[in-house]
């Protein structure tokens, strides 16, 4: 009796080891190393950056027409589809949130002479991490700094302080008849959280 | 006195005079003996499978990440190849097909001119001039662009979105900075560019 129980715990002891063994197989493939993930922590921020030059281009009343559009265009393939933009004024208490094309557009026809728009201080909140879905999702904030001068002495200024959600994926395509796998950024919403002068 | 005979398994089973088993005394031994058996086979046989399993997942683990001619693409890049345009880099006295190119001056040059885009951005008439003459070292606007990120120590890679030249150019133009040195280059028969892989400095 004493013999069978120690030969039964024998037996589901080598099953446990072996099922261990089998899932960690699967689950080292998608172990990212901590260099791996500073070079996607990177990207991502990178983004955000180039989004952040973007947004300057495209407010800039010096940007021709078509370089604005181009430029929209490239602005625009930065975000996750449906993601919107909050806009905030030191008038109102009220935050609206446009689509980001939408926005783009807003920001392209504000009746000012001179635009002017810096981002700075743009760093993570909340890290990416990943999600059970594979994704990984993590939160920047940026401080966003406008001012607006027209001849005829419209001036507006503010500074905002945003938040992005950024979602990173890892994608598959071919090029030149190989498949590769590469890190897909893709930025939500950016919502106000702070508006001062 | 009992005589003692062998199962098929060994065990030991003991008989009366009249040859019959003791079943009264041993019969729940005999069993468990019989299921304990049983159980052992199912237990080889499960680890067998598992053994089995725990290889193949590791195989399949592993040719993930090697490249495969997949024909199921997500998505399509292709490059254009450019038969409209002459090629300034061919020799006229040698009349054969293949041209032959230096690699190394290929990307020297490429190099100069992303620095150039890239720090005339304010000047956007000079960008764009930088922008065309670039174009010409290329096959086509199209030329897929591949960025690594990180590159580890099994020379496994992580790559950015793949992107065309014009685009890239353009982001240089855009961004007013070049972030990236060059990597890899691959030219066709004509000796323009064909694919360019970039990486991170």
């Amino acid at each position: 009796m004493k013999t069978m129980k120690i030969l039964n715990m024998k037996y589901i002891g080598v099953l446990v080891l072996l099922i261990s063994f089998s899932t960690g197989a699967v689950a080292q493939s998608d172990d990212v190393s901590p260099q791996r993930k500073q070079a996607i922590d990177s990207l991502a921020l990178e983004k955000v950056r180039d989004l952040s030059k973007y947004i300057s281009i495209i407010g800039d009343k010096e940007t021709a027409y078509s370089e604005a559009n181009r430029v929209m265009d490239r602005a625009e393939e930065l975000f996750a589809p449906d993601s919107e933009m909050g806009v905030s004024s030191l008038t109102t208490e009220e935050i609206e949130y446009y689509k980001v094309r939408k926005y783009f557009e807003r920001l392209m026809a504000l009746n000012y002479d001179k635009v002017k728009i810096d981002w700075y201080d743009i760093h993570y909140i909340s890290d990416l991490e990943k999600q059970p879905d594979g994704k990984y999702v993590g939160v920047v904030t940026v401080y966003q700094r406008f001012e607006g001068t027209s001849d005829d002495g419209l001036n507006y200024k503010d500074t905002t302080k945003k938040d992005i959600t950024i979602y990173v994926e890892k994608k598959k395509t071919q090029i030149s008849g190989r498949t590769i796998e590469f890190w897909d950024v893709m930025l939500g919403d950016i919502r106000v959280t702070e508006t001062s002068s | 006195m009992h005589q003692a005979y062998f199962s098929i398994d060994k065990a030991i089973i003991f008989v009366d005079k009249y040859n019959f088993p003791v079943q009264l005394r041993y019969k729940s031994c005999t069993k468990k003996l019989y299921e304990m058996n049983k159980l052992k086979s199912i237990f080889r046989l499960s680890a067998l499978c598992l053994i089995l399993s725990a290889g193949l997942l590791a195989c399949k683990s592993s040719k993930k990440m090697a490249d495969s001619s997949n024909t199921d693409a997500t998505e399509e890049q292709q490059e254009k190849p450019d038969d409209t345009t002459v090629d300034a880099e061919v020799n006229e006295s040698n009349k054969s097909d293949k041209v032959e190119v230096d690699i190394e001056s290929i990307s020297s040059r490429l190099d100069d001119y992303f620095d150039a885009i890239a720090n005339s951005a304010n000047n956007t008439a000079k960008a764009n001039g930088n922008i065309n003459e670039a174009k010409a070292m290329f096959a086509s606007p199209d030329v897929p662009v591949l960025i690594v990120i990180h590159q580890s120590g099994d020379g496994s890679k992580d790559y950015d979105e793949p992107t065309t030249i014009l685009d890239y150019m353009n982001y240089l133009k855009d961004q007013g900075k070049n972030l990236n040195d060059i990597y890899e280059v691959k030219t066709n028969d004509k000796g323009r560019i064909s694919e360019l892989v970039l990486i991170r400095k």
